[in-house]
């Protein structure tokens, strides 16, 4: 963990303090990217830690921008009201979700989840009493905060930067914990681990409903950012674009999941200059990454140094290396 | 008699046509080291996996110090008093040698997802990581604690595989041949290690091939062949017991 220091620090200060000078566009990439870390993050509970896989966690990003901006446009209700009754819903369609997920795994999850995703795209089209349709929801106000206009986007975005460095706190407890061990032991061999004692059947439970309440929780940042909603914003596209940012940043690594975010969302805007070579190039380093890095671009340094340590090895076979955890 | 701390009767199991239990009734009387043996494949490890939920029986009673326990899931016989190693080990192989055994002591952890999220486990955290230190200790593993466990030696997963079983805190440590693939100094080793398991009021049922050690340690002894009780008694009755030398030469000796 210590050798990485350097590098963390540096990506935490960039993220503090470039925004400001970054173009308008840029800056509106840089707050999508948060906003995606934190869907990632969520992601990568069930995913990386637990070994569930979701296809669907654009429903869940769906019901908590609705919930919120619904609620606060029609209702009235101020946005610190509105976005916690948001992670409630969330959670509790997280709950629903959760109990497929104790009979299937793998395939099956897969397309159950994707099922979620696209019932819950489709009501927000035909519920139209509620949702307004396609038409969408319009005039979401930005979220009141003493002293502090988040009118600014800038302002915004160290809005959603705080609440990221939340969720990462969060999530470095979460996996800390014994119910972050428990989660990988089931990943492991859920078997064994309900000999030693885990009630699998709650764990991953749970696991799905605080996935979910985090991925509500982006969802009504987004709404309050973007101000205006309507279902295209929410399709399987979505869903696969945060699937992607987990396994290109790192399955299983709260970095990963940042770095992932970052790279998946900004890299195809870099590379749409290129127009018809984008798509080639793309798909290229997604198969780069899948093929030679499983862990991720997070696990690019290890794996550099490991295969620089095996190469010392060889030379000196007297020093060995043994695998440890640090 | 006291009434025994495991009571099995009538268990049985098929898969699809195959009878792998054809009613198998077993007493582990507590505190007693209880040897279950029969040549391969007649029923031992599937009848550890019966009665640890991890398959359901057919049929039986599964009585663990007065709960009968037959069909429930692992966990919950888990939390009734009953662990157990793996024949073929199922460690948890990502995660490090200390955290297999933090798992075993999951249930018993004062803190759950309520306090991970308000912060207060540091404390908890300290002392089941002391404890698990200790388990490790006991069975000599303490200084490989950081390692992840799938790059220990076979013979010191297994090891681990018995200092995670304990961890659970059980009444009763079902062990599946924890000798297979030892050299006989790993062999008394874990033999010392069982008697102290004993010594600390664990009971153990212990299936294992190592003849010489299954006679030499255990109190009582139970013999499987196809799936059904064919001798039980003291190490000496089973020694010279006609039915299991059968059993085990697969013929039967000239009776004049
Ligand atoms: N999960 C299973 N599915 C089908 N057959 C099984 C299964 N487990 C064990 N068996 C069969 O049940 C019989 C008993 O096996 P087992 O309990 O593993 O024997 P032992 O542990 O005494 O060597 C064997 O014939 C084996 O092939
Ligand atoms: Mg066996």
């Amino acid at each position: 963990m210590s050798r990485h220091h350097p590098f963390y620090l540096a990506a935490i200060l960039a993220a503090i303090v470039i925004p400001p000078f970054l173009s308008d566009y840029s800056l509106h990439l840089v707050i999508m990217v948060v906003i995606f870390a934190i869907l990632t993050l969520s992601l990568n509970l069930i995913s990386g830690y637990g070994g569930l896989i979701s296809l669907g966690h654009a429903g869940f990003f769906l019901i908590g921008s609705y919930t919120s901006a619904l609620l606060s446009v029609y209702q009235g209700w101020p946005f610190w009201l509105s976005m916690p009754t948001a992670i409630l819903l969330t959670a509790t369609s997280g709950l629903l979700l959760g109990f497929p997920a104790l009979r299937w795994t793998g395939h099956f999850l897969a397309v159950i989840t994707i099922a979620f995703g696209s019932i819950a795209q489709l009501l927000s089209v035909n519920w139209v009493f509620l949702t307004n349709g396609i038409d969408g929801v319009s005039s979401i106000p930005r979220p009141p905060l003493p002293g502090i206009s988040l009118t600014s986007n800038v302002n915004y975005y160290y809005f959603v930067l705080i609440c990221l460095a939340f969720i990462v706190y969060l999530m470095m407890r979460l996996v800390a914990s014994g119910f972050g061990r428990a989660l990988r032991a089931i990943k492991d061999d859920e078997t064994a681990a309900a000999c030693m004692g885990i009630d699998v059947a709650v764990t991953k439970v749970s696991a799905f409903v605080i996935s979910a309440a985090i991925a509500g929780f982006a969802g009504a940042l987004y709404a309050h950012y973007i101000r205006f909603l309507n279902p295209d914003s929410f399709s399987l596209d979505v869903s696969i674009r945060i699937f992607m940012m987990m396994i290109i940043g790192g399955t299983g690594s709260i970095a990963g999941s940042i770095l992932g975010s970052f790279v998946v969302y900004v890299l195809p805007e870099v590379l749409r200059p290129l127009q018809d070579y984008y798509y080639l190039i793309w798909g290229v380093i997604v198969i780069l990454v899948m093929l030679f890095l499983p862990g991720g671009l997070i696990s690019l340094g290890s794996v550099l140094r490991a295969k620089m340590a095996a190469r010392r090895d060889k030379l000196d076979p007297q020093v060995g290396s043994t695998e440890t955890l640090s | 008699m006291t009434t025994p701390l495991l009571h099995v009767a009538d268990l049985t199991k098929n898969f699809g046509g195959l009878t792998a239990l054809a009613g198998v009734h077993i007493e582990v009387r507590s505190g007693t080291i209880h040897g279950l043996i029969g040549p391969n494949g007649s029923g031992k490890s599937t009848f550890i996996n019966t009665v640890t939920g991890v398959i359901p029986p057919n049929s039986g009673q599964i009585v663990i110090d007065g709960r009968n326990v037959a069909g429930l899931r692992p966990n919950i016989v888990n939390a009734a008093g009953i662990a157990r190693t793996f024949q073929n080990l199922r460690l948890f192989k990502a995660m490090s040698v200390l955290d297999n055994v933090l798992i075993g002591e999951h249930r018993h952890m004062g803190y759950g997802l309520g306090s991970a999220l308000t912060m207060r486990n540091g404390e908890a955290e300290r002392h089941v990581k002391d404890v698990a230190m200790g388990l490790l200790a006991d069975v000599g593993l303490a200084h490989r604690a950081e390692a992840i466990s799938g790059s220990l030696p076979y013979g010191e997963q297994r090891l681990l595989e018995i200092a995670r079983a304990l961890a659970t805190q059980p009444k009763l440590l079902m062990l599946d041949e924890p000798l297979a693939g030892m050299n006989p100094t790993e062999m008394d080793r874990v033999v010392a290690i069982l008697r102290r398991i004993v010594a600390r009021g664990v009971t153990i049922l212990l299936v294992e091939h190592a003849v010489r050690v299954v006679m030499s340690v255990c109190d009582r002894i139970s013999v499987l062949n196809f799936g059904r009780n064919i001798a039980e008694g003291s190490p000496q009755e089973i020694q010279g017991n006609e039915d299991v030398v059968v059993a085990y030469l697969g013929r039967r000796r000239h009776v004049a």
